[in-house]
């Protein structure tokens, strides 16, 4: 679904990401680890089409994002570290902005309040202004968002820093339940319990060079931690 | 819940209405509407009272002068009757009410008026420097062409609020201050982000965004134009009035068109708001202030007008050379103090100096047109240059064609000038016959007295004035939507 062949990004002298190849299929998680100015969020961003890439593509369910990038994010969702709304109307009003945006049609409220309240906003707070939220409910309502895209890929970058242990928990719950209906995820972290915990498989990635990719399954936390941290701060890893 | 799967309509139809109806939404969320509408009915019904208060001054300049006149005809007429019965005896030729020297030099001078146009209270333009009539009589041309300044040295200088000097002046400021961060605000609070993930292009959004403030200023604008003019009186009903107002309408919003593309090509440079600020504010100075300035001056140093001082001095001086000559002195003061001798008809020797007056005025008029030539003609040279020029601002362009539309151009008063000149050979003409004939004047005479009647342009040549300036503002307008609209295409969206 979500696909990067030797995709590259270069800022003048500097290589932000280095010949990128990866895959992720749906029903899949890939969770990309690394410090910060790796290159996670510039990989993000080239499935965005936010950037344009410097060599090699990055491909949505086969569509070249660079090329086609109106056909390509009919197919994405997107949840940034923090969801910025618009602070003046509510939480409900920007999800049905949002929501017509990304389908043309306008979605009745009663649908659009049981998406709120399915990515755990409480009912009575969809009708108050998004201005008085907290980082966490505007984080609800960007999964709110990303859930009534219907989209086939979610693109999450850093999406749980700063949300307490219950809103993390409850945020990877419905990453799960997205798993489970196909959906293919790609997210990045500095979360590595978030990562073993809901994750498919992991990327480790150092100065826009992916160093190392594995299944979560076939490490514990510990080692992962121990990769991670070798990878990041220390040697690089066999 | 089932999901509805992305439809496949045109995005940028479904977006611009999408971002619009937003744009809506958060305004009035921010209850920013009823300010902005406010802000401009005020501004609007100033500058139209001010126009209004203008013109009713201009108007009541022009009635009190119609009255002088009247009152001087009726004092000649009653002294006429007087003659015929006998009860009055002119004690001089110049106050000899059958004299056609000095009832055309004089007793019958008459106003000349330049009516207002309809739309006149909207542009005071002009005529501030221009008074709505001249007065006319068999004297040289030098007497009503040279007019006196009747305007406050510090008005002129400042221009004065009307519907004109806010629309030029203050309303590309308007248009600046709500459009210079449409992208970028949202850019900088990070909903720009959350926007472009979707399948949206960047241009429809903003175009939509600045379509939304275009409404936003011309929709108050245009309604509150109509109903204050109409609400106080001005007479934009009347005449060509309601085309005069299509025109009008057509070249603001080409205007605001302007200014909005401006926005827009700046927007597209993807710079922070308080830059686009920066540059948006600058763009207004250089073409509302230093452009017109800088053409100003290299007008005047291309074509310099001799001092108007100098010229006075000078007509003064060939005046009294041709009187002089043609020994009017001796003329004058015969006829201002000896009396008749015929019953109050023009005596022979009343005859004879008045006679010498016309061909004084006849010579100096001669020499007068060679020396008021060379400053007419700078003049001309100057406004011919000007009309090319004003296309480098479009400031310069749009206050030229709201003149125009007011009625208080340059150009207009050029034409009535012209009309005046050729009026004033006609009453010289009419006088002077009489005068060299030594056909004194009857009451019948008094009935035949040429009369001024300006002569509108027609609307056809009125608006082929007006295409170029239109041309002129919708041409850059399209070349910075076409810039704008390529640009915006790589509007740097950060991903936080």
């Amino acid at each position: 679904m979500l696909e990067a062949n030797d995709l590259t990004k270069r800022y003048d002298q500097h290589l932000a990401l280095d010949r990128l190849n990866l895959k992720v299929a749906p029903g899949e998680i890939f969770c990309l680890l690394g410090g910060n100015g790796a290159g996670k969020t510039t990989t993000i961003n080239l499935f965005l089409n936010f950037i344009q890439p410097t060599s090699g593509t990055a491909t949505v369910n086969g569509i070249d994002v660079a090329a086609r990038p109106l056909e390509a994010k009919r197919q994405i969702a997107y949840i940034p570290e923090t969801v910025m709304l618009y602070g003046s109307l509510s939480g409900i009003e920007n999800l049905e902005y949002f929501s017509k945006l990304a389908l043309g049609v306008k979605r009745p409220r009663a649908e659009l309040l049981d998406l709120l309240v399915q990515a755990g906003l409480a009912p009575d707070a969809a009708p108050r202004r998004v201005e008085g939220y907290s980082k966490g409910m505007r984080q609800k309502v960007g999964i709110a968002i990303a859930m009534a895209r219907n989209a086939r890929a979610l693109l999450l970058d850093e999406p749980t820093s700063g949300l307490d242990p219950q809103a993390a928990n409850e945020f990877a719950r419905l990453l799960e339940q997205m798993k489970h209906r196909g959906v293919a995820i790609l997210m990045t972290t500095h979360d590595l319990f978030l990562a073993k915990q809901t994750g498919t498989r992991v990327g480790i990635m150092q100065r826009g060079v992916l160093a190392a990719m594995f299944g979560t399954d076939t490490v514990d936390h510990t080692e992962l931690e121990r990769i991670y941290l070798d990878l990041s701060y220390g040697k690089k890893a066999a | 819940m089932s999901m509805p799967a992305p439809t496949d309509r045109p995005v940028a139809v479904s977006l611009f209405r999408d971002a619009f109806a937003l744009e809506r939404r958060l305004f009035r969320a921010e209850r920013l509407m009823p300010v902005i509408v406010a802000m401009l009915f005020c501004a609007i019904a100033y500058a139209i009272a001010n126009g209004v208060a203008w013109q009713d001054r201009q108007n009541t300049l022009l009635a009190s002068a119609q009255l002088e006149e009247r009152a001087r005809l009726d004092e000649q007429l009653g002294k006429l009757a007087d003659m015929q019965e006998g009860r009055y005896t002119p004690p001089s030729a110049f106050q000899n009410p059958r004299s056609p020297l000095w009832v055309g030099l004089r007793h019958a001078a008459t106003y000349a008026a330049l009516p207002p146009s309809p739309l006149a209270v909207s542009a005071i333009g002009q005529s501030d420097l221009n008074p709505p009539y001249v007065l006319v009589s068999a004297d040289t041309r030098e007497s009503f062409a040279l007019n006196d300044e009747i305007e406050n040295p510090g008005n002129l200088l400042a221009g004065r609020f009307d519907l004109s000097f806010f629309i030029v002046f203050l309303l590309p400021l308007v248009i600046v201050s709500l459009s210079y961060n449409v992208l970028s605000s949202e850019r900088e609070q990070g909903t720009l982000a959350m926007v472009a993930s979707n399948p949206v292009r960047i241009a429809v959004l903003m175009w939509a965004k600045l379509g939304y403030r275009a409404g936003l200023v011309l929709l108050p604008l245009v309604a509150f134009t109509l109903l204050l003019l109409l609400s106080m009186g001005a007479p934009v009903l009347q005449a060509d009035g309601p085309l005069r107002l299509l025109v009008w309408l057509l070249v603001v919003l080409a205007y605001v068109g302007f200014w909005f593309a401006v926005t827009a090509a700046v927007t597209s440079l993807g710079k922070g708001s308080a830059q686009n600020a920066l540059i948006l504010v600058s763009t207004w100075i250089v073409l509302v202030l230093v452009v017109p300035t800088l053409g100003s001056v290299a007008v005047e140093l291309a074509y310099p007008v001799p001092s108007r001082a100098e010229m006075i001095n000078t007509l003064r001086e060939v005046k009294n050379d041709s009187a002089r000559e043609a020994d009017a002195n001796a003329a004058r003061y015969a006829i201002e103090h000896e009396s008749a001798d015929n019953g109050g008809a023009v005596s022979e020797k009343d005859y004879k100096t008045a006679s010498q007056r016309v061909m004084m005025v006849k010579l100096a008029s001669d020499r007068i047109a060679a020396t008021m030539a060379v400053h007419e003609r700078q003049i001309a040279s100057q406004r011919d240059t000007t009309a090319w020029l004003r296309f480098l601002s479009p400031a310069v362009l749009l206050q030229d064609t709201l003149n125009e539309i007011a009625g208080t151009s340059d150009r207009r008063y050029a034409d009535f000038a012209r009309q005046v000149d050729d009026f004033h050979r006609s009453w010289q003409g009419y006088f002077n016959d009489r005068v060299l004939a030594n056909r004194p004047l009857d009451a019948a005479d008094y009935a035949q007295f040429p009369r001024f009647a300006y002569q509108p342009e027609s609307a056809g040549v009125l608006i082929g004035r007006i295409l170029p300036t239109l041309l002129g503002l919708l041409l850059p307008m399209l070349v910075l939507v076409v810039v704008a609209s390529r640009g915006v295409a790589r509007y740097p969206v950060d991903a936080r």
